[in-house]
């Protein structure tokens, strides 16, 4: 009588290389056409939004208006140290639009394993179940933040460049100044997708997923634009919610005239300040995510 | 063998249809829930406004009626949710199938869904514009608008008043059909609830950072926020760039263009 002998690989026995699960993650991510095609339609929707809000400024600075109660002499003081309209922050005004696609990818990075039942797969491969959220995390980070920094990069370069060939001024800003606005947006976008995927591990369905994702993000942002009136509830959603970040972006100090509203390019909170919040908000639901991920069944 | 339903007439064909799909929208627990929490969340920002405006020494040009309906702009992003997932829910499980099987007239089953989801928004949607305008009536006094400054309370018996209630009411309604056409085109919860609420936000984003007078005229003008939400304006309409009925028309045209591909969409392909 003949006696089986399991299967053993020859590979030495050791704890799982985590480079080996990165490279996992990796492969799953690149060979899934969606997600590529998705981070792809990010990028180019933020140069696109770029282009757009180069090619759409008007040639003479537009004229203020004074707020009443402000005397002529003030006002004309107040409006000469008002920035011009044209900055770089204003061509990654696409970059809310370009995050809801990089939320959309993340979601589906987690969720589309859910769905499939494959999560019990990778986690009989890795049973250490922090450690896949974590290089999930880090795949999905560094593919964001490459995506982000082509983008912002691209849109400031080609949109500064519609604006110089169309005859409108452009503000320079000090190259510290300009290297913060297109990198903190880079971050922005990066951080965004890791508290996306956070969230995707928390509630695992991913119309949930997103809806969170952009409600907090990207919803009081856009409040703060299209509403004027409500300025002290949309000055609060940007002090505490993920948006806040956005703050990166802000390219002057702040002038006691102007509204505080991403329109104007003021925000509530200092631009590493602001950004700060969104990362504070990441790292709980990254904590939560992964306390979820050991406790409950897959 | 015949197919299912082949020996109904049209009408009781369709009533079926729609019976089938009330069942399942209603014997899904998040419905109910997300139904409550548009109505909920759309009074409480409502309010929330209202409670933020004052008005201490009068001569305000502030346009109440579109203050007390604030909250629909948050309300309309569930509602965008609740009509996505109608359809998608059933294309991630591939119960699509299943359903397109028992009824193979499968823009019977579009359409069904189409109404119940309308008729479910109308009757939410209702609710939480009633009780925004109501807040608005109790709140606004206390901050300022009294009739010494100018300002009556609001009432439905105003025709300004009314026509922008009912206005938001049927502007909730076309966001959801909206919502419900995107996601018969992409079928996956995620993206369909991604493209809806970009499609949403993009126009005044952008818009607003367009300095060029002209584009920034044309871009509200086909947003299907911006223009869908001249119903709520009363003050100074004229200054508009559409009437506000044109406005609810835009987005009735983004509605009816999603359905149409929805239709089409679902009709040609393979579920």
């Amino acid at each position: 009588m003949t006696t089986v002998r399991p299967y053993r690989s020859s590979a030495p026995a050791r704890r799982g290389d985590f480079a080996q699960l990165l490279y996992a993650e990796w492969t799953k991510f690149r060979t899934v056409r969606g997600w590529v095609t998705g981070m792809i339609a990010a990028v180019l929707v933020i140069v696109g939004f770029g282009l757009f809000a180069a090619g759409g400024g008007v040639k003479a600075s537009g004229t203020k208006a004074c707020p009443p109660g402000m005397s002529s002499a003030d006002c004309r003081s107040a409006v000469s140290l008002a920035p011009p309209e044209n900055t770089i922050a204003l061509y990654l005004i696409g970059a809310f639009a370009g995050l809801i696609a990089v939320a959309v990818v993340a979601t589906m990075f987690m969720c589309a394993e859910y769905r499939r039942g494959l999560i019990r797969t990778t986690l009989a491969a890795s049973p250490v179940r922090g450690r896949v959220l974590v290089a999930k995390a880090i795949v999905i980070g560094a593919v964001a933040f490459v995506a982000g920094l082509a983008a912002a990069a691209g849109a400031v370069i080609f949109a500064t460049d519609l604006a110089h060939h169309r005859g409108l001024s452009v503000l320079s800003l000090r190259w510290p100044t300009e290297l913060r606005i297109i990198a903190g947006t880079a971050a922005l976008i990066a951080v965004a997708a890791v508290f996306t995927l956070a969230i995707a591990a928390i509630v695992r369905r991913s119309g949930a997923t997103v809806t969170i994702a952009i409600v907090t993000i990207v919803f009081p942002y856009f409040l703060s634009i299209s509403n004027g009136g409500a300025t002290g509830v949309t000055d609060f959603l940007l002090r505490v919610t993920p948006a806040a970040a956005f703050a990166v972006q802000q390219p002057t100090p702040q002038y006691y005239l102007a509204v505080t509203s991403p329109a104007t390019g003021f925000f509530p909170l200092a631009p590493w300040a602001g950004f700060a919040v969104l990362c504070g908000w990441t790292v709980l639901a990254l904590v939560l995510a992964a306390y979820l991920l050991r406790r409950r069944d897959a | 063998m015949s197919l299912p339903g082949a020996g109904l007439s049209r009408a009781r064909y369709g009533s079926q249809t729609l019976h089938a799909e009330w069942t399942k929208l209603r014997t899904l627990a998040s419905t109910g829930w997300l139904l409550l929490a548009v109505a909920v969340l759309t009074i409480a920002v409502s309010a929330a406004a209202d409670a933020s405006a004052t008005c201490p020494s009068g001569g305000c040009q502030t346009d109440l009626t579109k203050l007390s309906l604030t909250g629909v702009q948050v309300g309309q992003a569930i509602v965008a949710i609740v009509a996505v997932l109608a359809v998608s829910n059933e294309c991630s499980s591939g119960m699509i199938q299943v359903t397109l099987a028992a009824v193979p007239r499968r823009l019977t089953v579009l359409a069904a869904k189409a109404a119940l989801i309308g008729g479910l928004f109308l009757a939410a949607g209702a609710v939480a514009v009633l009780a925004s305008v109501l807040a608005g009536r109790l709140i606004l006094p206390g901050h300022g608008f009294t009739p010494a400054h100018g300002h009556q309370p609001l009432s439905l018996g105003d025709g300004l008043v009314l026509r922008a209630a009912c206005g938001s009411v049927l502007y909730l309604v076309l966001i959801a059909l909206l919502s419900l056409g995107v996601a018969t085109v992409v079928r996956e919860s995620a993206v369909a609830i991604g493209l809806v609420l970009g499609l949403l936000y993009v126009f005044p984003v952008v818009a607003s950072v367009v300095s060029n007078q002209q584009w920034h005229r044309h871009l509200e003008q086909i947003g299907p926020i911006t223009a869908g939400l001249y119903i709520q304006d009363t003050v100074d309409v004229q200054a508009l760039p559409l009437t506000p009925w044109q406005g609810l028309g835009v987005l009735a045209l983004w509605a009816a263009g999603a359905l149409t591909v929805g239709a089409l969409v679902l009709r040609l392909r393979d579920a």
